[in-house]
């Protein structure tokens, strides 16, 4: 920043308000120096010399050299500050700190390219003027607080773009100011008129954000006797048309009901002035005619081109008879395709529109608050569909009724992006969750469109992360991180999208330290950990005595791929090899497998079916590559000697020396000599199996209760937007 | 706890007090939450069985075999008419 600020006003006999408008610059007070830069183009009142007179620099052009754009260029190449306040001859600044207003309003935000502020109708204005301008500057801020207009180009902003665009791209250079950074990127179209329109539009669409300033206010207004203001409206929507192809909507119909809404307006407008009852006739009477003739005016203004000259130069307060559209660059989210183009629309329902909408990447929508220590929690948990004997959704729902037993009141919401689901009814999912997982309270609904507020919000998978993260009023946002999900896919847009919501800022609750490490060494997540229980009076304790010899049941979810079936069953095959009398049983999965060797595939059965099949069989077998299995803790409670396969993921829960299962390499040849050796030495395979049901004791759902409580406690306490932030200004 | 103006103020206890309350406030509240999440569920299942029904008495198998119902629900009313002058 250089020191400078300069005030640039285009002058043309300007001298009824220029000395007043002068005189309240000079009284601006601002901590840097204050350029006034006036251009003239011909006045013939002496309004160079009341320029002159208030020390600001003046240039002269011929007045067919003016262009409102092409001059307000030209001034900001002369200007010396970085900063360049435009005002017109007639805007009179409404009090000293009004430059001040204008140039905090570039302090508000890094990418501030433009400030605007309001415009006071002079005290002689009409009524009608008066209210309109009221209403007009109330779309920002109410009129009352700073508003920071900045385009996010998210569909629906979109929207509402296309829908309110003056919304955004309204700013005026008859009490407006830009910077030069953002001139020198986006300077102002060399056109005639509507520049300022034209240069909010464009600064809005490049991506800058622009600001309103209540306190940045001027005085000024125009006011013509009724055949003035239809040829001034003539003018002004000609010119709209010209420059930014705006076309006024005509029709009977609308235009009465515009007329009766601008009424109305001024009627309401009036009445909080205290007039009512007679005293409204006449003033509503005055502002039926204004309102008609400005319709009229903006109607006819907008279709110039199709009104002869002649006509065109007596309605033009200018008396000018032309119509000249300017070569003004479309607005690409604006327009209309050209003529031949199609117009195309997004399917709303592709599967992949949940997680499109929700580009770009925004923070975490959380509601302030002071830090809750203590008391009972509503806790939302968002998850995935599932198949009955899913065991990330046997941890969700145990975790659920933990928080339950607790006292902590729960709701689920079923989100299922992908259809897959086809019973879309909250209660019947309900009955399934209840009779064939854990009979929870809480209610179920499929569907995201019943969610209300939460305490805590739980996220449990990566397709869930997407929505959850905007869901409103909620204090906290939690992810449940059973699996590290971008294993799951090779390098694909699955790949990417789930990384992306490790790139969100979730507080992570996993499931291991493992998985916690991960989260917080790789992605830099603020994370805390639980283990997963055993239901130990299902899963009871069996010795090695009345097992079958050769029976080895194996975890066979092959749609799954990270369970590795195919592994293990290379392995079992080398096993079969060595010693044919094995009898693998399959379980896990309803779709059928080629196996190399004969099995028993056993399809999805219910706990205490497995639980008898894991007190008979000699082995288990069961591989995940990327968490630690709840089913090997399941079959670890049944005193069934477990193969593993090493990995980070797997000790980290257990621990890497062997002592509670047999861990093997991820070979099939390692495989095989790990069963061998469990079938081989039995003693060797009860003792770990011992250990095992000890180690599995100790990891109670109890305690992942708690750890998940304690987690959710600890991020409710220290809340990440403090209720302090609630009452800063936006 | 004494003051010099002879004012006990047990601020430990009017802590315990105030959780006390405000657990209790949260109790209710969540209570209400609950009450609020069963009745959206209801509502759910009442417009899920709406359109069951609609399914239903706009199918064509539904249509087909209105004359049975209508023939139906005559037999009836003549039978009970018959069993009273019986």
């Amino acid at each position: 920043m250089n020191g400078w600020v300069t005030v640039a006003i285009p002058v043309l006999n300007g001298a009824r308000y220029l000395e007043e408008v002068l005189t309240a610059l000079r009284a601006q007070r601002v901590d840097r120096e204050v350029e006034i830069l006036i251009v003239d183009s011909g006045s013939t009142d002496g309004s160079v010399e009341i320029a002159e007179r208030h020390g600001a620099t003046v240039h002269r052009i011929d007045k067919k050299d003016f262009s409102h754009g092409g001059t307000r260029n030209w001034m900001m190449s002369l200007a010396k500050g970085d900063h360049v306040a435009f005002i017109t001859q007639d805007a009179t600044p409404a009090s000293d700190r009004w430059l001040h207003a204008l140039l905090e309003g570039f302090e508000v935000a890094d990418d501030v390219a433009a400030v605007f502020g309001p415009h006071d109708a002079r005290p002689d204005a009409s009524h009608m003027i008066k209210s309109e301008m009221e209403r007009h500057f109330a779309t920002w801020g109410g009129g009352t607080e700073i508003d920071v207009q900045r385009l996010t180009r998210t569909p629906a902003e979109l929207a509402e773009y296309r829908k309110f665009p003056g919304r955004w791209t309204f700013f005026s250079d008859v009490n407006g100011a830009v910077a030069r950074w953002a001139w020198e990127k986006v300077p102002y179209r060399e056109v005639p008129y509507a520049e300022d329109q034209l240069l909010g539009r464009e600064l809005i669409e490049a991506g800058f954000a622009k600001v309103f300033h209540p306190e940045a206010r001027v005085l000024h207004s125009h006011d013509y006797p009724p055949g003035q203001f239809l040829r001034r409206y003539f003018d002004e929507f000609r010119s709209l048309r010209e420059v930014l192809q705006h076309k006024e909507p005509a029709g009977l119909k609308h235009s009465l009901w515009a007329v009766r809404g601008l009424a109305g307006a001024d009627k309401r407008w009036l009445r909080e002035q205290g007039l009512s009852g007679r005293g409204l006739v006449k003033p509503l009477a005055v502002s039926l005619r204004h309102h008609t003739i400005r319709t009229a005016g903006a109607i006819a203004g907008s279709r110039a081109d199709r009104v002869p000259r002649g006509l065109r130069r007596r309605l033009s307060l200018e008396g000018r008879d032309t119509f000249v559209p300017y070569d003004v660059p479309a607005s690409p989210l604006l327009d209309e395709p050209k003529p031949g183009m199609r117009k195309v629309k997004v399917t709303p329902d592709w599967t992949w529109e949940f997680v499109r909408k929700r580009f770009p990447p925004r923070p975490i929508t959380l509601e302030p608050h002071a830090g809750r220590h203590t008391g009972p929690m509503t806790v939302a948990w968002v998850v995935p569909n599932w198949l009955v004997g899913s065991g990330g959704h046997t941890t969700i729902f145990r975790l659920i009724r933990q928080l339950e037993l607790r006292g902590h009141k729960c709701v689920i919401y079923v989100f299922d992006p992908f259809g897959r689901e086809k019973r879309k009814n909250g209660r019947v999912l309900r009955e399934e969750i209840r009779e064939k997982f854990i009979p929870v309270e809480a209610e179920v609904f499929y569907g995201l469109d019943d969610f209300d507020s939460a305490d805590v919000c739980v996220a449990t998978n990566w397709w869930t992360a997407y929505p959850v993260r905007d869901l409103p009023r909620c204090l906290e946002k939690v992810y449940l991180v059973q699996d590290d999900e971008p294993q799951f896919y090779p390098t694909s847009t699955e790949s990417i999208l789930v990384e992306e919501t490790y790139r969100m800022g979730y507080r992570c609750v996993a499931y291991t330290p493992w998985m916690a490490d991960i989260l917080t060494n790789k992605w830099g997540l603020e994370a805390r950990w639980f283990e997963c229980g055993t239901d130990l009076d299902t899963y009871e304790f069996a010795g090695p005595e009345g097992r079958e010899p050769g029976v080895i049941a194996v975890y066979a979810r092959r749609e799954t791929e990270r369970r590795a079936v195919d592994l293990a069953l290379m392995g079992l095959a080398t096993l079969v090899e060595r010693r044919p009398g094995i009898r693998p049983v399959l379980f896990g999965s309803n779709t059928k497998l080629s196996s190399p060797i004969p099995v028993l595939d056993l399809g999805v059965r219910p706990p205490a079916e497995l639980a008898a099949l894991y007190r008979r069989a000699s082995a288990g077998v069961v591989f995940s590559l990327t968490t630690h299995s709840l089913v090997a803790q399941e079959m670890m409670a049944s005193g069934l000697p477990v193969v593993e396969l090493e990995g980070e993921n797997v000790s980290s829960a257990l621990g890497g020396s062997g002592d509670l299962v047999m861990l093997a390499e991820k070979q099939p040849d390692s495989i095989a000599d790990a069963l061998e050796q469990v079938l081989d030495d039995p003693e060797h395979a009860a003792a770990m199996a011992r250990r095992a049901r000890e180690f599995v004791e100790t990891r109670t759902w109890e305690r992942a209760g708690d750890q998940v409580e304690s987690a959710l406690r600890e991020f409710l306490a220290n809340p990440r937007v403090p209720a302090e932030a609630a009452a800063q200004p936006a | 706890m004494s003051t010099e103006t002879g004012i006990t103020t047990d601020w430990e206890r009017r802590a315990r007090d105030a959780e006390a309350a405000l657990e209790e406030s949260l109790r209710e509240r969540n209570r209400l939450w609950e009450e609020l999440q069963a009745l959206k569920a209801d509502a759910r299942e009442v417009e899920a069985a709406k359109r069951e029904v609609y399914r239903v008495e706009t199918s064509a198998s539904w249509k087909v075999t209105r004359p049975l119902r209508f023939a139906k629900t005559i037999w009836h009313k003549v039978k009970r008419r018959l069993d009273l002058d019986s």
